[in-house]
């Protein structure tokens, strides 16, 4: 008989990976404009796969302080990330997802009030194995906290 | 609001607390408002919820 196609029951199947992280506590940067991992959003990674990127973020990064990210990948990694908000406090912004606006500020983005609906969709192709870690702080060093909600999402699927 | 300080690393001060984790930034030239000692860090971390918006 001719397989004309392969719904998963067959024992050449291959499972694809979820994993998905929530954001159980609230976390606080403050006074500072330096990267830092995030505490819950740190993906192993397979090699040679490509994953979506699906997160929604609870931002808080209040026009005195702002708010900026990036992402670390495994080396040789490539990507792209949208981002997107209900808010116009947060500019929408397609961009490399190792590279932002440059490697040292990420992505920066200047608020006008403090609370908005974070989206990022993307996708990242690997070649080596290794981790992805998204890393955020304040855009401009103040002592009012920029944070990221309990709550927020991250989900990587392979596809 | 309780803290305690969880670890020190060369860029912040981090501060678990009931609303869980607080990173702090260290003075330098080019931080000029961060935390200076870990008592400075923690008076930092005690209020930086006083003017955000919530």
């Amino acid at each position: 008989m001719k397989q004309i196609a392969n719904f998963g029951g067959s024992s050449t199947s291959t499972a694809k990976e979820t994993i998905s992280k929530v954001k159980t506590t609230r976390e606080t940067v403050t006074s500072s404009t330096t990267l830092q991992d995030d505490e819950d959003f740190t993906f192993e990674l397979k090699a040679n796969t490509t994953y979506s990127i699906n997160s929604n973020l609870f931002v808080s990064g209040s026009s005195a302080c702002g708010f900026k990210w990036l992402f670390t990948v495994p080396s040789g990694a490539n990507g792209r990330i949208n981002a997107t908000s209900n808010s116009s406090n947060y500019v929408s912004i397609d961009t490399d997802i190792a590279t932002g606006f440059s490697p040292i500020d990420g992505v920066g983005l200047t608020t006008t009030a403090a609370n908005g609906n974070y989206r990022l969709l993307g996708f990242i192709t690997t070649t080596n194995a290794g981790t992805l870690t998204f890393q955020w702080a304040q855009k401009q060093s103040s002592a009012t906290a920029a944070y990221i909600e309990r709550g927020s999402t991250m989900i990587l699927t392979e596809v | 609001m309780n803290i305690e300080l969880r670890e020190e690393t060369e860029f912040h001060y981090i501060f678990d607390s009931d609303y869980g984790k607080i990173s702090v930034g260290k003075y330098s030239e080019e931080n000029p408002t961060g935390a200076q000692t870990l008592e400075d860090a923690a008076n930092i971390a005690l209020h930086c919820f006083d003017s955000a918006e919530e």
